[in-house]
């Protein structure tokens, strides 16, 4: 029965198959099937992807550390040379958790889209795009080796795209698609760079390999060995992991993403496929952990987009903006936490996270849908009172990505903060710690802020759209309080000992992460990285709820009490806010520095000169000579038969002379 | 002299060709009476005229005839050396050599069936 | 020993029930006026029974039969299976160009089939006798098949050239069997190689004149230059299924004969012969390619074409070695591929060729084929794609082994040329392309529509893509074909090595 995986990624894909027949019968005759028949179909699908996900984690309850494995080798892929790789699947503690979080908040995100989306002309396309995703993205956490997670990874991209562009009638949108498509190639070419290193390296070793199982064995067998092309791969990996999940500096493409659909910014572009360079660098930890740079390199570039997107945040007034760079900056965290070797603190704050980001999502989405599709902050205000779940949907996720205990973001973020005070890599630990303890504050800052522009103060709307503000139907509040839910107990898996917990969550990845037991002397060692007095984890504890607090306090008084006072301060910083609303120039600075001069020597230099004047001259040369040697060959094809005799005569008198001469 | 003792017979055959031919030319030159005309002065060929434009048409039923001609002188060099030894060979030779006929049957039947048989 | 057992029979199976076929239809064109469509499937139904033969026998590896004439191993099956194949597809094509062009007799389908027995006994022939046999059978009756078109001027001229200079090449065949009959005192394949090696033969100038002369003639049969020249006056004048027949069945039995008898005979004297035979590929490619430039006719393009792929073919003779079958597999392969996507081409070249005004044949009239008949036209362009060796359709993948195990073998000179050439053939295929997708015409010239004949490029354009990049299930991959070609070659290897 648990050999029957497969179906998880394969519903899916049938789901995108029959809707996506049917949105090409819809576009070729103007009209097709009921929205509840696509609905239906788009809705089962991931569904029947959660119920065989459950029947699989039942199963592993009953199963001790290691044996938590299944494994379904359906076909051999490819296979040429010492490059053997088969089309297998693969479900471990880790992937167990990833499926369940991808298929458990896919579906719910897919009833909400049901609503959200209703009376759109691409209903059907939208939900074949969106099943579509669903298969990839399980592709990508259920794939056996690094190149099925690749094709995963590739698909997630390229469903990204279709959804970034879903309205592709506004050029805008169709822009946005692009530009997250071309800057994850950039990423995904470091990607698959990393791959040929990793297999070149297990190629020398024996066999070469980009099997998990198989390297991880191998890791585990010559630890030593590994260290320069962990510190390589690692590094080359991780480049395509900041294209994927929008680190510095391949994040640009993420804020403009959110010109699609709300529920695929929930899914996509916040629950799930971001989270996939977490995930993957969480599959590798055994080969990460070999190598002390590329840790480092993970943990900064993790603390720094933290706390850089975080201020970004401050200054936003498009509440998707907002809660895109909140996305930028928690994936940092996660990011941070894989750096100091704590992953399964990585992969819990992933979880937490994607119940409350998710949640965030769809209650603006909630707002959008009531304010006719305005998106700017200021022009909302005292919603709460006409929009009651929503609003105290939203206000929950805000509190637990704000790090307020008992709530599901506290104790994944705490958890974080504290592996990264104690990391063995000092003082590169404490100055991180500085850095995500500030982005603490300020996160907790920029969602209130979100929270009291939308939900409180003033009415800034006109009386027109006023008419129109409604709640959300069933269809999506149903989907706010399950997340809602998730917000608030998410957290219980992971509460930490000093606590009275026993950290659940941590205990059961132990198996997927760090070496093979049998090899390792202490894996826990290796993932837990230092350890803290109790005295000293309750204070650090305290100090980051004290932060989260504080951002709450002050974005309560700047926008409740003094509401006033804000735009003081924007005169009074004057450049300083005008540098961070307008997100540092990184975009401008790109543009600047690598579009335009690329644009410029690909056109003056390569096209006009290299291409035009040298390639094309000497092409031409050629092919002129070429052709002209056929019709001289041709004249010797008289069409008389002696000639050819004669021909043969010649030849045959050739090949003798050889032969025996 | 093992070459010549090896070859003897070999020259002893060429000298008998050379010389059985030779003694008939020259007996019926000595005995028979000579009165030349201008019809027996011509070469020997089958009553067709010797002389002529050399890319004069034949007519094609000559060709299939010698083609059927051809295919049944082959059957018969078969067919020879299998009578030979047809108790060795046994049934299988016959059925062999029945498949064979056979073959050759059909091809018969085709030809005549197309009319190649038919002189006009 | 009785030469004819029960296995022995079963083993002439498929060649008998080509036979049958081929005397059954010389009877129903000898009794009926024109071949109705229940003659056409009892064509294709026997061609089936022939392969279900084949299949049976498939694995068997028996030894010589008929006192060391013929051998019905892997390696005979594997091409038996090619031929076969092609000669399916020649049947399928004809079916409505025959009626087109009032050709539809019985005795075409009988031809068709004595030509396949032929090749038959060519590809399992185990005795230079049986080669010849089976040369002059498949000859024979390809000989009339190029004057099928019996009022047509250039149909005759085609078949009168190709037999003509059919005759003079076999001659030379003949000559060098002769020597090797005097030096060898068999013409057993296994007593040649054992007269070789036991009398130290193999540098022997007499035996290498043989060997000289049995280049020539199979150089011939493969349209090998300089030995090509009548391939493309012939190509043309013939009927459009026959040229396919020719291009790809013709030519696959010859190379296996070829492959056989070097592989088995003529290896110790390699050093000898790989001089001319790499003479030989580079001139043929070359000038197969450079003459094809400045084709306007297709037909005629797709036969310089035709030699330009025998000679990327014998690279892959060049390559050969008794310890690595690598280049004999690419070769395999490699007619296997060919003999896909030249069929398919001459398919659609059927579809446009007209009778009225001889016309169809020209670049021109390919223009704007791509949006007229979305569907040819696809497939067209799959087949040029894979004749210039595009990936990922099978003709790159045949090149690719081919080309690989000459650079294994150290031939990496030989192996630059032939990509080179590669290069050069794709102006002239894709320029069909170009018209087919890019150029509008003023008059579009009708095509013909005929079902059998689109099945082929169907099957056709899936065989193409699927041969190059399917993986290996119930439909047999890339990967299970090299396993047969390898399967096979073992088998003939360990024969000789005995």
């Amino acid at each position: 029965m648990h050999e029957a995986i497969w179906i998880i990624p394969l519903a899916p894909l049938v789901g995108a198959y029959i809707n996506g027949k049917l949105a090409a019968l819809y576009a070729r005759r103007g009209r097709g099937p009921s929205e509840k028949l696509i609905a239906a179909i788009g809705v089962v699908a991931p569904l029947v992807s959660f119920v065989v996900a459950c029947s699989v984690f039942l199963h592993f309850r009953g199963l001790e550390g290691a044996e938590r494995m299944v494994i379904v080798d359906l076909f051999p892929w490819i296979v040429s040379g010492n490059l053997n790789i088969g089309f297998s699947l693969m479900i471990d503690s880790l992937s167990m958790l990833m499926v369940l979080v991808v298929t458990g908040i896919g579906t719910v995100i897919h009833i909400y889209s049901v609503g959200y989306m209703h009376g759109d002309r691409g209903f059907a396309r939208y939900f074949a795009y969106l099943n579509l995703f669903m298969f990839s993205m399980l592709m990508l956490v259920m794939g056996k080796n690094l190149l099925i997670l690749f094709v995963g990874w590739e698909g997630v991209g390229l469903c990204s795209y279709l959804l970034i562009g879903f309205w592709y009638k506004d050029l805008a949108n169709a822009a946005a698609g692009k530009k997250a498509f071309i800057v994850n190639r950039i990423g995904d070419f470091a990607f698959l760079i990393g791959m040929f290193v990793l297999f070149v390296a297990t190629s020398r070793m024996g066999e070469g390999t980009l099997d998990f199982v198989a390297l991880r064995a191998m890791v585990s067998e010559h630890p030593q060995a590994f260290a320069a092309t962990a510190t390589a791969a690692g590094i080359l990996l991780f480049i395509g992991a900041c294209g994927k999940s929008a680190q510095i500096p391949l994040f640009v493409w993420l804020p403009d993403a959110m010109a699609g659909p709300t529920p695929v910014s929930a899914l996509i572009h916040a629950a799930t496929m971001v989270t996939a360079g977490v995930y993957m660098v969480t599959r590798l930890s055994f080969l990460y952990l070999q190598s002390d740079v590329a840790m480092a390199v993970v943990a900064t570039v993790g603390a720094f987009t933290a706390l850089f997107a975080a201020t970004i945040g401050i200054c936003q007034r498009d509440i998707k903006k907002v809660l895109a760079y909140s996305t930028i900056s928690q994936l940092g965290y996660m990011f941070a936490a894989l750096g100091v070797g704590a992953f399964s603190a990585g992969i819990f704050h992933l979880m937490t996270h994607a119940f409350f980001k998710a949640c965030l999502f769809l209650g603006s989405g909630s707002v959008i849908h009531a304010m006719s599709g305005e998106q700017d902050m200021f022009k909302m205000g005292a919603l709460g009172k006409k929009m009651k779940i929503t609003a105290l949907t939203f206000i929950i996720a805000a509190v637990a990505i704000a790090g307020v205990p008992p709530l599901a973001g506290f104790f994944s973020k705490d958890e974080i903060l504290l592996y990264t005070f104690t990391s063995h890599l000092q003082p590169l630990g404490m100055v991180l710690w500085g850095l995500l303890f500030i982005g603490a504050g300020i996160t907790a800052f920029y969602v209130f802020r979100a929270v009291f522009l939308t939900f409180f103060g003033e009415r800034r709307y006109t009386d027109e759209v006023a008419h129109h503000v409604h709640e959300s139907p069933l269809s999506m509040t149903i989907p706010l309080i399950l997340l809602a839910v998730g917000s608030i107990f998410a957290g219980f898996l992971g509460v930490p000992g000093v606590l009275g917990g026993s950290n659940h969550l941590h205990h059961y990845l132990e198996p997927s992460i760090g070496l093979l037991a049998a090899h390792g002397d202490d894996v826990s060692h290796a993932v837990a990285a230092g350890h803290a007095s109790q005295s000293a984890e309750v204070t650090l504890m305290v100090l980051s709820v004290l932060a989260g607090l504080l951002g709450i306090f002050v974005a309560y008084i700047l926008y409740i009490r003094r509401p006033d006072r804000p735009a003081q301060l924007t005169m009074k910083l004057g450049r300083l806010y005008h540098l961070v609303y307008n997100k540092y120039f990184v975009d401008e600075a790109y543009d600047a520095m690598i579009v335009k001069p690329g644009y410029l020597i690909s056109n003056r230099f390569l096209f006009n000169l290299v291409d035009v004047k040298i390639i094309d001259s000497i092409v031409n040369t050629i092919g002129v000579g070429t052709r002209l040697m056929g019709s001289l060959f041709r004249l010797l094809q008289t069409g008389v038969v002696r000639t050819y005799a004669f021909f043969f005569l010649i030849g045959i008198l050739y090949v003798i002379y050889k032969m025996v001469g | 002299m093992p070459l010549a003792e090896k070859y003897s017979s070999l020259f002893f055959l060429f000298a008998l060709a050379l010389a059985v031919p030779t003694i008939m030319v020259f007996l019926a030159w000595v005995t028979g009476p000579r009165r030349p005309g201008s019809e027996k002065s011509l070469p020997f060929e089958c009553g067709v005229d010797p002389t002529g434009n050399p890319r004069r048409r034949f007519g094609v039923k000559f060709f299939l005839v010698a083609l059927l001609f051809l295919i049944f002188d082959v059957e018969t060099i078969f067919i020879f050396p299998w009578a030979v030894l047809f108790r060795e060979l046994g049934i299988f030779g016959f059925i062999e050599m029945s498949i064979f006929l056979m073959i050759l049957l059909l091809g018969l039947f085709y030809a005549w069936k197309k009319g190649a048989l038919e002189w006009e | 020993m009785p030469a004819f057992t029960i296995d022995v029979v079963y083993q002439l199976m498929p060649l008998v029930v080509l036979l049958v076929g081929g005397l059954g239809f010389m009877l129903a064109g000898a009794m009926t006026r024109s071949a109705g469509p229940l003659q056409r499937g009892f064509a294709l139904a026997t061609l089936f029974v022939t392969l279900l033969y084949v299949f049976k026998l498939w694995g068997a590896d028996a030894g010589p039969i008929l006192h060391g004439m013929l051998i019905m191993d892997r390696f005979a099956l594997f091409f038996l299976v090619v031929v076969i194949i092609c000669a399916l597809g020649t049947i399928l094509i004809s079916n409505g160009y025959l009626d087109r062009f009032g050709l539809n007799r019985g005795e075409f389908f009988s031809m068709v089939f004595f030509s396949t027995m032929g090749m038959g006994v060519l590809v399992s022939a185990y005795d230079l006798i049986s080669v010849f046999l089976g040369i002059e059978l498949m000859s024979l009756a390809i000989y009339v098949l190029v004057a099928f078109r019996r009022r047509d001027f250039f149909s005759n001229e085609a078949a009168l050239k190709y037999f003509i200079m059919g005759a003079f090449a076999i001659a030379f065949y003949l000559f060098g069997v002769s020597l090797i009959y005097g030096l060898c005192g068999s013409t057993n394949f296994e007593a040649i190689a054992v007269a070789v090696s036991e009398r130290n033969l193999a540098q022997q100038p007499v035996f290498l004149l043989a060997i000289g002369l049995i280049i020539g003639a199979m150089g011939f049969k493969v349209s090998s230059v300089p030995f090509h020249m009548w391939t493309p006056d012939v190509y043309q004048g013939a009927p459009t299924p026959i040229t396919s027949f020719m291009a790809t069945a013709v030519k696959a039995a010859s190379f296996a004969a070829f492959l056989r008898l070097f592989y088995t005979c003529f290896m110790a004297s390699k050093d000898q012969w790989v001089g001319i035979i790499i003479v030989l590929a580079i001139l043929t490619m070359t000038i197969g390619n450079l003459v094809a430039l400045v084709q306007r006719n297709l037909k005629r393009m797709l036969a310089y074409s035709s030699i330009a792929h025998a000679g990327y073919i014998m690279v892959g003779l060049v390559a050969l070695s008794v310890d690595d079958t690598k280049a004999a597999s690419a070769i395999m392969y490699y007619t296997l591929v060919y003999a896909f996507m030249t069929m398919g081409a001459f398919a659609v070249v059927s579809l446009l060729e007209r009778r009225a005004d001889e016309r169809g044949l020209e670049g021109g009239d390919y223009a704007g084929l791509g949006l007229r008949r979305p569907f040819v036209g696809l497939c067209m362009a799959v087949f040029m794609f894979s004749l210039a060796g595009i990936p990922p359709t099978a003709g790159f993948f045949g090149k690719y082994y081919m080309f690989s195990a000459a650079v294994d073998q150290g031939y990496v000179t030989l192996a630059v040329i032939g990509v080179l050439n590669s290069a050069v053939s794709l102006y002239y295929y894709l320029r069909v392309v170009v018209s087919m997708y890019m150029q509008k015409s003023d008059e579009a010239a009708p095509t013909y529509d005929d079902y059998a004949t689109r099945f082929v490029t169907l099957v056709a354009l899936l065989a193409v893509l699927w041969l190059g990049i399917g993986p290996s299930g119930w439909v047999p991959g890339v990967e299970t074909i090299l396993d047969w070609t390898r399967a096979s070659l073992a088998g003939v290897l360990e024969l000789s090595s005995r």
